[in-house]
């Protein structure tokens, strides 16, 4: 025991030599990961914010029944809660888009209303950018087809009647039937939300967005901070291990003691960032509805129930680094694993988003465990069942880590 | 040409010692078989919003041709189709739906008589969602696109009935052919992506292997730190102390290359397997420009740190300040400023748009000129 605290010493020492220069990283680190959770609530319309997705109206809009559609779409229609329509010409549309200012732009050609009115195939073009920039931009490209189709049934609906028309009286007015046909298009279109009748039930015990969030990125942050510590624990030999063992410190003891070292910078690191945290909160506006009123108590008891989970991704990056004997592939794998992990256990997309083969494989991994017993601390109950799926991986990463050292030190 | 065999022998030695280790050749090959999976993956059914549909009358035919026709196309919303409107309700409320469209028994019924009765009466579906919001608000849209055939018809039937009278003169099977015997051709609208010129029309990128081009840029830059970080454990190892300062320097960039080249080949692998691969031309010069970028931008961070440990420090907020600030996962608009320091930015916008090989080559003399700049300083 009095080796093992020894060693653990030991490796307390090593560490705490570099640990004033990663606690500055982190810093920067929290202020990058602020950022990017302030990208996403931007980025994503489905962000309690409820932004609008901005779309431009260029070309050859001055015709008077184009000008009353594209008022009634402004003013009347429901889509003008969820969608602003600009005019504007067809250069400060492109250069809006360009600077992200706009989600699309519509260009309508010269004479529109006079070709479409003598039957000519005419086409409006709706122009975005292939950025992948929110759930509602992307989602805006596919209501283009689903409008082109509700104008071509509605044509439908107008033809055939005009086929019909014939078999009234000679003296019936054409252009009034048609006319008033139209109108009753118009007025289904402008009061659609009478077919649908939406009834809210309100958020029950699920995080909102932006606590999920913070969850995900709190995760994204700890599976890439094992690259921080690569000049420190990618081993090129194993003769000291060697030495040791032969001295009485068992594989065990070593591994134990290193890997505790490691997991108390980076627990200390998550402390450290609740200042960091709470100024970057204040200054974006940034809001955790579940720690209302009492925001430092709220993140402080969060990072403490988080510490289990600290714990699992610091044996698993821990057991890569065993794993690995040069600087060049423990980076390499720290980062791959790292972002692989993360990006597929809803660190960036929530993972209702991948097919269900992929949500199954999370359920498996040790980020995915992590994330939903992060969830879990968030809503606020203590969360037992994970915390036993905690000290399973654990155990798993510690126990892998001894056999590949025993193995090295074999060799 | 007696330098040129040198630095080649050298970047020889080098790539032996880093093939030497089998961990290395693995996450080469690991990084294009990812990919590939990844593409696959993509490819099986999943969206961005996940709607529940639910039939009160499962025999229903009006309401079950219009489910049936949101399970077949293919769309951004993941449709699956639930018995019973409390499972929907209960699904929707432990956040594992969006949002669930119950499609009420009398489907048909409903939607006569709304269209007869000048849009006055019962909602022949029912939307239940935790909370509203612009997706959401959107994907109604769609909804209502999917019901609009219905719609369409029922209006134009009233019509004929009612306001023609035609009731008399043609029976419900005749309007109905007639009807369906009307052929619309042509689309009103023409979707096209500003990328590459306007008149591009190519196909949306699916969302899940969108951002791998940006994921697999990083791993080249990763890679640049993690060779002057070999850099580093080799001059404190004593491995260059025969070497003169200046030689020194210049040697570093075959450290750079030989571990380079081979992930930006992976990486070239990867998005071809992936099926992000645009052209040879294009993809070869962007990421001979890019390395250049990349070899200069972490020689400059490692002459900054000037330690292995710091530059390992380092490395994690790097990696994540180009994690947000290029258009990795988001095009972030601000911070243009920042984002002019960042390689994969340029690489990325770049293999966009075609337009940034200019810039490329500017940054990578500037990257160079100042390189030297810090050489002279240090040498004095």
């Amino acid at each position: 025991m009095e080796k093992f605290g020894g060693y653990f010493l030991a490796q307390l020492k090593r560490i705490q030599k570099v640990f004033p220069f990663i606690f500055a990283m982190t810093l920067l680190l929290t202020g990058c990961l602020t950022l990017l959770a302030f990208s996403i609530q931007k980025a994503d319309a489905s962000s309690e914010k409820k932004q609008k997705v901005k779309i431009g109206l260029a070309g050859d809009t001055a015709d008077s029944y184009l000008g009353f559609g594209i008022l009634a779409l402004q003013k009347l229609d429901v889509s003008r809660f969820a969608i602003d329509f600009l005019i504007m010409d067809k250069e400060e549309a492109k250069e809006k888009l360009a600077a992200g200012e706009l989600s699309a732009y519509v260009v309508i050609p010269e004479g529109f209303v006079d070709a479409l009115d003598r039957g000519e195939d005419v086409q409006i073009t709706y122009e975005t950018a292939n950025d992948n920039a929110g759930v509602a931009s992307v989602l805006m490209n596919e209501l283009v087809s689903v409008l082109s189709d509700v104008v071509k049934e509605s044509q439908k609906a107008i033809f055939g009647t005009w086929r019909i028309l014939p078999e009234q009286d000679a003296e019936t007015d054409y252009g009034a039937a048609t006319d008033r046909l139209y109108l009753r298009f118009v007025e289904m279109f402008l009061n659609r939300t009478v077919f649908y009748r939406v009834i809210l039930l309100g958020v029950s015990d699920n995080l909102s967005l932006k606590s999920y969030y913070f969850v995900g990125i709190m995760v994204l942050f700890m599976l890439l901070w094992g690259i921080t510590c690569s000049s420190l624990f990618v081993k090129r030999d194993v003769s000291l291990a060697r030495l040791l063992k032969a001295r009485g410190q068992g594989i065990a003891g070593q591994v134990a003691a290193e890997y505790l070292a490691y997991f108390v910078l980076m627990a200390a690191n998550m402390f450290l960032m609740i200042l960091p945290v709470e100024a970057a909160f204040y200054l974006t506006g940034l809001q955790i509805s579940e720690w209302e009123g009492a925001p430092v108590r709220g993140i402080i008891l969060f990072l403490v129930k988080m510490l289990p989970a600290a714990a699992v991704l610091s044996g698993f990056q821990f057991f890569l680094y065993e794993l690995i004997s040069d600087m060049i592939s423990g980076i390499l794998l720290q980062f791959l694993a790292g972002i692989s992990l993360a990006y597929l256990s809803g660190c960036i997309f929530p993972v209702s988003f991948f097919p269900e083969s992929i949500q199954r494989l999370v359920y498996l991994l040790p980020s995915g465990a992590v994330i939903r017993y992060g969830t879990k601390c968030m809503q606020g109950s203590f969360p037992a069942a994970e915390s036993g799926i905690m000290l399973f991986y654990l155990l798993v990463f510690l126990g892998l880590a001894v056999t590949v050292r025993e193995r090295r030190i074999k060799e | 040409m007696r330098k040129i065999k040198q630095g080649i022998l050298f970047y020889r030695m080098l790539s032996k010692r880093f093939f030497k280790k089998y961990s290395f050749l693995l996450l080469l090959c690991a990084v294009p078989v990812l990919a590939f999976c990844l593409k696959n993956v993509s490819e099986q059914e999943s969206g961005m919003l996940h709607i529940v549909l639910c039939l009160e009358d499962k025999s229903d035919e009006a309401a079950e041709r219009v489910a049936e026709k949101l399970m077949s196309e293919e769309s951004i919303l993941h449709y699956c189709i639930v018995e019973g409107q409390d499972t929907a309700k209960k699904m929707v409320q432990d956040g594992e739906a969006d949002a669930a469209w119950i499609f009420r028994s009398g489907f048909r019924e409903k939607i006569d008589a709304l269209t007869e009765r000048g849009m006055d009466g019962e909602a022949p579906v029912l939307v239940l969602e935790q909370e509203d919001d612009v997706a959401l608000q959107l994907s109604r849209i769609k909804l209502f696109g999917v019901l609009f055939p219905d719609l369409s018809y029922s209006l134009y039937q009233n019509f004929a009935f009612d306001d023609l009278a035609l009731g008399e003169k043609l029976s419900h099977e005749e309007l109905k052919e007639i009807y369906e015997k009307t052929e619309i051709e042509g689309n009103l609208f023409r979707l096209a992506y500003v990328e590459r010129g306007a008149d591009s029309t190519e196909k949306q990128q699916n969302y899940m292997t969108a951002p791998l081009r940006g994921m697999l840029a990083l791993l080249v830059v990763l890679c640049g730190f993690a060779a002057e970080m070999f850099f580093l454990r080799d001059a404190e190892n004593g491995v260059l102390d025969g070497m003169a300062f200046r030689r020194r320097e210049k040697r570093v960039y075959i450290y750079l290359f030989a571990a380079m080249v081979p992930m930006a080949s992976a990486v070239l692998a990867a998005l071809y397997l992936s099926g992000n691969f645009t052209n040879a031309a294009i993809e070869l010069s962007m990421m001979a420009l890019y390395l250049i970028c990349c070899a200069v931008f972490c020689n400059l961070i490692r002459k900054i740190c000037g330690t292995v440990h710091r530059l390992g420090a380092c490395i994690p907020m790097l990696m994540i300040g180009m994690f947000v600030l290029c258009p990795v996962f988001f095009n972030l608009k601000s911070f243009r400023l920042v984002q002019y320091f960042l390689p994969p930015y340029y690489y990325l916008s770049g293999v966009r748009t075609d337009g940034l090989i200019k810039e490329m080559l500017c940054y990578g003399l500037v990257g160079m000129a100042l390189n030297l700049g810090i050489d002279k300083i240090k040498e004095w």
